[in-house]
């Protein structure tokens, strides 16, 4: 086999791209204004500090993709990428058990047919694995949101192996951004990737103001962008989660939601119950 | 009912037979209705040494040491080498910012990279292995605020998934001697639970005994 050929795309391989995935525009109307519904191809983040309630959105948008239509979700798959032991199987079960109206097991096994959970443990496992998911996303028309809980998990860990270089500290993550951006498009699902709060607020508020550009200076975001820049041009979306100090007994969550392109901002309130995510 | 014999449970031996027909229990019934500690006094048994035999204690002082630590154990677990008192259920580190405070507030990143290489380690325990993993850790203040949060700073406070705050609050509602846990994050529960825990019996001071226990 000589040199270099362009790869030839099978009959069902195009027609596994093209054909419609599903969309996931009314997956939740509160978290976007008008023009911000997700659409394909959309790569979205949340960002923010622990216990803000990122983990629980992803569940509370995965049970919206796997429950059936006839229990108001959208059917769809969802496959979840999970790097630091997060993720939660009885939460899920949970909130599924809670937001049908008759949950019985065959049923939550129907749901959860449609949820593909990995595993990964060091960035080089996380960029073998994308590569490999690429059949995944031939074979399953049906797959359309795609999760990523956390992008920033080894963010130290590579910082060290990279050395004194900061090319080499972030080549693993600029790999796996390219090669992210490039599945998303190619096969218009939606991202959705968490990244975390590691870093102090920098102080100095021109550094601040020059890194974010919010349109409006009243709200107060801990945002100190830290990850590398291939990951931080493609998103098109962010959306960060603070907690909100109430009155009541109950811990509210705020979150900020900004769409980069139209500038969009919009600010909602939302508590956890054990049915999931609940907005006021 | 049955009468005692040889590996009717773990820990029934013949040299426990004899000692048990000396005391005059020779039934399973006799066993259970019997008073343990008269039994244990007559029989010279102590169950109570055969229950810190379970227990074993290790003492480490840097990360190097509990890292290694770690992986034999997770090497011992994969190797399936089984001890006499049964398989490794639960970790617990006391405490967790002892090893990891001296490497952090440098200028360089490895501290930081250590300790995530520490929580990766403990997180694969708790999940892979499925052994509850416990550790503790210190509080600080905030700078502006006050208010009470974990010491260790952002990037471990995402590691435990469960946690929970042990206070001594002096007041009416609180007796002397007794502790305030309250969970401050946990995957499945509503978090703001808050119990009063005596120390010493290790319950709470009117109801029966309740032991919290947190898994990862």
């Amino acid at each position: 086999m000589s040199g270099d050929f362009r790869r030839a795309e099978s009959g069902t391989e195009l027609l596994a791209r093209l054909e419609g995935r599903s969309s996931l525009k009314d997956i939740e109307p509160f978290l976007f204004a008008d023009e911000g519904s997700p659409i394909h191809g959309d790569i979205l983040e949340f960002h923010g500090p622990e216990g803000t309630g990122k983990t629980e959105m992803l569940y509370h948008l995965t049970a919206r993709c796997i429950l059936p239509k006839s229990e108001g979700g959208l059917e769809v798959e969802v496959l979840f990428i999970d790097t630091d032991y997060h993720f939660d199987m009885l939460r899920l079960v949970t909130i599924l058990e809670r937001r049908l109206s008759q949950s019985t097991e065959d049923i939550i096994k129907h749901c959860l047919g449609r949820f593909f959970l990995v595993n990964c443990s060091s960035s080089n496992q996380l960029l073998i694995t994308l590569y490999s998911l690429e059949t995944m996303f031939c074979s399953h028309p049906s797959l359309c949101l795609f999760i990523l809980d956390s992008l920033s998990a080894f963010y130290w860990i590579d910082r060290v192996n990279g050395g004194e270089s900061l090319t080499l500290q972030e080549i693993n993550l600029k790999k796996c951004s390219k090669f992210l951006e490039k599945l998303v498009k190619e096969y218009h699902l939606v991202l959705f990737a968490t990244t975390q709060t590691i870093m102090q607020k920098n102080s100095n508020s021109t550094e601040r103001s020059s890194s974010l550009k919010l349109p409006c200076e009243e709200v107060d975001i801990d945002y100190r962008p830290y990850l590398c820049k291939s990951w931080q041009q493609m998103v098109n979306h962010r959306i960060f989660f603070s907690r909100h100090n109430s009155e009541s007994s109950n811990q509210m969550f705020s979150v900020v939601s900004y769409h980069l392109k139209s500038n969009n901002l919009i600010k909602r309130l939302f508590s956890i119950r054990e049915s999931g995510v609940h907005f006021c | 009912m049955g009468v005692l014999r040889v590996g009717l449970c773990p820990g029934l031996t013949q040299e426990m037979i004899q000692l048990l027909r000396g005391a005059g229990i020779k039934t399973v019934v006799d066993l259970v209705s019997a008073d343990l500690e008269e039994v244990s006094r007559k029989c010279s048994l102590s169950y109570k040494a055969r229950a810190l035999q379970s227990i074993h204690v290790v003492r480490v002082f840097d990360i190097f040491q509990m890292l290694d630590m770690l992986q034999d154990l997770r090497g011992s677990i994969s190797q399936q080498v089984t001890s006499a008192s049964g398989p490794v259920k639960i970790v617990v580190v006391d405490s967790v910012s002892a090893v990891v405070s001296p490497l952090l507030g440098g200028q360089y990143s490895e501290g930081l990279a250590l300790m995530m290489q520490l929580a990766r380690e403990l997180k694969t325990l708790a999940r892979e292995l499925g052994i509850a993993v416990l550790v503790t850790n210190h509080v600080t203040r905030e700078r502006d605020s006050g208010v009470l949060k974990p010491a260790l700073g952002r990037s471990w406070s995402f590691v435990p998934s469960t946690r929970v705050l042990l206070e001594a609050r002096e007041g009416s509602q609180v007796p002397h001697g007794c502790r305030v846990a309250s969970l401050t994050k946990s995957p499945r529960q509503p978090t703001g639970i808050q119990e009063v825990v005596e120390i010493g019996s290790w319950g709470t001071p009117e109801l029966s005994p309740s032991l919290e226990r947190n898994k990862p």
